[in-house]
């Protein structure tokens, strides 16, 4: 389908296209599904352990496992790691026998989703009593139908059923791949007869449904959900009340939070859909009056019905009309949607890592060397979703924002939703109930709320702010859906790896309360730890920021979309086929590239080496990573109040900070390289692994500033 | 009501069908291509088939909306109530021949209302008396007025006792 561009001029009056861009309903069907897959694994490995035998198998084997001990290195320490591989390798055959307990949960699942999926068709038309809307019951009816179809140009027709006795005057759309149907009321058929237009209007929205393919996503949406009440919660409940078990309580609210959170989230996208399929109609139909009374008799009928507008399929006619009248709010970041997409990233994670440590032996080396594979690949997955779902929706609020109509508050609004969804599926995580909650200290609790509130609004602020001023000062049309696709990988990419990183830093946080022994048995440092516990979960937090080089590599990679800006702005400036014009845009508040990556280096230069210098003590390393937290923060903040001041955005500073973190940290890793290169018997990183980094960084950067233009930003100029 | 047996009418359910049919393309013309299946399903359970229908909040339908009726199955509740009560009056008065008469008289009903044949039996005189008629009339908009408003009650009313003394 060819993208239809309207460009904004001066007269901001004039309406955004809403089909401009692909509309994020498929990326936030498939992060529901994903969760309902993940959190499947879970049950099911709670139903392998809940038969007796098989947890005593495991608890018998655990107990082996744990009694070997780490090999001896050649220099005498003790190698924690090759440890760590030997138990992982002995626990393997009870970890495998989980694990494909939780493949089978899943393959059920699948097949179950499947097959409700696929005779939905079958059911509907048996229940609703649905016939096919022959031309011996209404010749004229049909024929209108196929014009319609037609008109929209639907590559292909589906089948009309009727339920002749049904009065009420409604349509619907539905099916699955290959078969799809619209059924017609017999009060609609009705009023084909005594109201054309309202009847042309009701048609083309279900057409639109189907146009705008939300048929298969609903419906395999629906399905999924479906097959996890009966694969997974119906079973798992039975097992609960057949073993009254201690975590029951815990685990009765977080499921009905689960519960919830996905109906919430299926029903408020489902409205969002309902307002694309009324435009479609209305593109189609060439006016919106058919429509609009049609609404307004609806909207009449169901006055006063607050109570159940979050559990409605449809939004209300005053709504519906509204937004036929006015598409504006349809671009605008919704913080309830950020949240609920943050908070079902978050609920996925645990099960999809469950699944993959028990079927895969992995240890990750090198930087990620402390991180859980399992834990790291879902969080990428589920970052990179997130990422497209949050990401689309700023997309669409940049192009409100870059046109003038609105400031770009939109990174703001999706930022703490993000944040806020974080948090909360922490909290809905089933798996909290059976490894550890995030209770251990109100102090920990609040470092980690606070480090993930911080990632997420940056993270997502300069990702809006980047595709603004992609819009505003280079936003060629040409250019649109690769700068779309580029930035959306980068900011899925950031959001994965940071989200890694929270997960982390949440594990750290339990584990200073809950097994501070081992914990300092690990660190190989127990005096220094215990001294420093009062304080340890804000040092924990801060190390995980800068202990490992891979989240600062991550902060560095920040600036990959500033220079996708760049990218933008050097290829053109704003053209006849600009997407908005510079005349009407608002300034990004950009800055140079050169002065942010200069300004950055001094913001990043200082805790790296900080951190270099603490001469491989764990204790001082861990306080120097709670200032190598603060410092680049306290530099952020000056650096944007300084920005702030002359009217810039988060974009600007951020763009600083970061890419000097990234400098910094690179520099930082070269160093490192040089000691282990130097000292190759000291207990540092491997000089490989650190001249790996070194250059990936450095290529980072490099490419940012082989894209950044050699002319000040023509925004800027004015 | 008794329910038919299958698509399977009998005189009595054929009679009550085509008057009602009749009915309905003078009232609401827009209700015939769903007469078929509104009668069936009167027959099968006239309650079900009077009650609202609400329009459901459906996924990718076009949304709720206000509880709505078809005038078929009220015009056929009127046509049965008036079957019945002509029935009852004549069994009343023609006692002997009432089977007889009345098997007639459903298959003149059965008939359809055509120009040529609403002359001829327009010059038939009708079973009923005035006051039976006005009596049908009341007991018409009445039974009318618990699904519809009055003026179309009325309005019905007229309909069908225009339709019974023209039979």
């Amino acid at each position: 389908v060819a993208i239809e561009v309207r460009k904004f001029g001066p007269d901001r009056s004039a309406q955004l296209d809403p089909f401009l861009l692909p509309s994020p309903t498929g990326p936030r069907f498939a992060l529901l599904i994903a969760a309902v897959l993940s959190v499947t694994c879970i049950i099911y490995v709670m139903l392998h352990n809940a038969l007796p035998s098989n947890w005593e198998r495991r608890m018998a084997l655990s107990a082996q496992c744990e009694a070997i001990a780490d090999p001896i290195k050649p220099n005498g320490l003790r190698d924690a790691y090759a440890g760590g591989e030997l138990r992982d390798q002995c626990m393997a055959p009870a970890n495998r026998a989980q694990g494909y307990w939780a493949a089978l949960g899943v393959a059920l699942l699948g097949a179950v989703t499947f097959g409700l999926y696929w005779t939905a068709p079958a059911r509907k038309l048996r229940k609703d009593r649905l016939e096919p809307l022959s031309a011996e019951d209404a010749p004229v009816v049909l024929a209108a139908l196929a014009m319609l179809c037609l008109e929209a140009g639907l590559k292909h027709t589906p089948s009309f059923v009727w339920s002749p006795t049904n009065a009420a005057e409604s349509g619907a759309a539905f099916g699955r791949r290959g078969r799809y149907y619209v059924a017609l009321s017999g009060g609609l058929v009705k009023r084909f007869y005594t109201d054309r237009p309202a009847f042309r209007a009701i048609v083309l929205h279900e057409l639109a449904h189907l146009y705008n393919r939300d048929i298969d996503r609903t419906y395999l949406t629906v399905a999924s959900w479906q097959a996890f009440v009966w694969v997974a919660l119906v079973p798992l409940l039975i097992v609960q009340l057949l073993v009254v078990s201690e975590h029951a309580l815990a685990l009765a609210w977080r499921l009905l939070g689960l519960t919830v959170l996905v109906l919430l989230t299926r029903n408020e996208v489902l409205r969002t859909r309902e307002y694309y399929a009324d435009l479609r109609a209305v593109r189609w139909d060439g006016s919106s009056g058919a429509l609009l009374s049609v609404l307004a008799r609806a909207s009449a009928a169901k006055a006063g019905r607050r109570w159940a507008k979050p559990w409605a399929y449809h939004p209300t006619g005053v709504q519906r009309s509204s937004i036929v009248h006015d598409q504006t709010p349809l671009f605008r970041p919704q913080f309830m949607l950020s949240a609920i997409t943050g908070a079902t990233a978050m609920v996925g994670i645990r099960g999809g890592a469950v699944l993959f440590n028990d079927l895969f032996v992995v240890r990750l080396g090198g930087w990620f060397e402390q991180m859980d594979p399992g834990e790291l690949s879902m969080c990428i997955t589920f970052g990179g979703l997130t990422a497209f779902v949050i990401g689309s929706d700023l997309w669409e609020s940049g192009l409100l924002s870059a046109s003038g109509r609105k400031g770009p508050e939109g990174g703001w609004r999706a930022g703490c939703g993000l944040a806020l969804g974080l948090l909360l599926g922490s909290w809905l995580d089933v798996t909290a109930t059976v490894t550890a909650t995030l209770v251990g200290s109100l102090l920990g609790v609040a470092c980690w709320a606070t480090l993930t509130a911080l990632v997420s609004v940056v993270l997502t602020k300069c990702f809006a702010d980047a595709v603004h001023a992609w819009l505003v000062l280079g936003g060629r049309r040409v250019f649109l859906d690769r700068a779309r696709v580029l930035s959306l990988a980068i900011y899925a990419a950031l959001l994965g790896l940071w989200l890694a990183a929270l997960v982390f830093a949440q594990f750290a946080i339990v584990s200073s309360q809950a097994g501070v022994s081992s914990a300092v048995a690990k660190l190989e440092a127990p005096t220094e730890l215990q001294e420093l516990a009062p304080i340890l979960p804000l040092l924990l937090t801060g190390s995980v920021l800068m202990s490992g080089a891979a989240p600062i590599l991550m902060i560095s990679a920040v600036g990959l979309v500033p220079f996708l800006v760049s990218l933008g702005t050097a290829r053109g400036r704003p053209g006849s086929d600009a997407i908005v014009t510079v005349e009407t845009a608002t300034n990004s508040g950009a800055m140079h590239p050169w002065r942010a990556v200069l300004l950055g280096l001094a913001a990043g230069l200082a805790p790296m080496g900080f951190a270099y210098l603490d001469g491989g003590s764990i204790g001082v390393l861990l306080a120097l990573g709670s200032m190598g937290l603060s410092l680049p923060l306290v530099a952020a903040v000056a650096a944007a109040a300084w920005f702030v001041a002359r009217k810039a955005h988060l974009l600007a500073w951020s763009q600083a900070a970061t890419s000097g973190m990234g400098a910094g940290s690179c520099t930082w890793a070269a160093l490192v390289a040089l000691r282990a290169a130097l000292l190759p018997e000291s207990e540092t990183t491997s000089a490989f692994d650190a001249l790996a980094f070194t250059a990936l960084g450095w290529l980072t950067i490099g490419i940012g500033l082989l894209m950044a233009p050699r002319r000040t930003i023509p925004a800027l100029q004015r | 009501m008794s329910g038919s047996v299958g698509n399977v009418m009998n005189d009595e359910q054929r009679a009550i069908a085509q008057i009602s049919r009749d009915l309905i393309a003078g009232l609401a013309p827009a209700e015939l291509p769903m007469f078929r299946a509104n009668s069936a399903a009167y027959f099968a359970d006239a309650e079900r088939a009077l009650a609202p229908v609400t329009n459901r909040d459906e996924m990718l339908g076009f949304g709720a909306g206000d509880a709505a009726r078809f005038l078929t199955p009220v015009v056929m509740l009127l046509v049965t109530t008036a079957v019945n009560f002509v029935i009852a009056e004549v069994k009343k008065s023609v006692r002997t021949e009432a089977a007889s008469l009345i098997a007639s008289w459903f298959k003149a009903l059965a008939a359809p209302l055509t120009a040529s044949t609403s002359t001829t039996k327009a010059a038939e005189p009708s079973p009923l008396s005035r006051e039976q008629i006005d009596r049908l009339r009341a007991i018409a908009v009445e039974k009318a007025r618990l699904y519809v408003d009055a003026d179309q009650a009325n309005r019905l009313a007229d309909e069908l006792v225009g339709r019974f003394v023209t039979s």
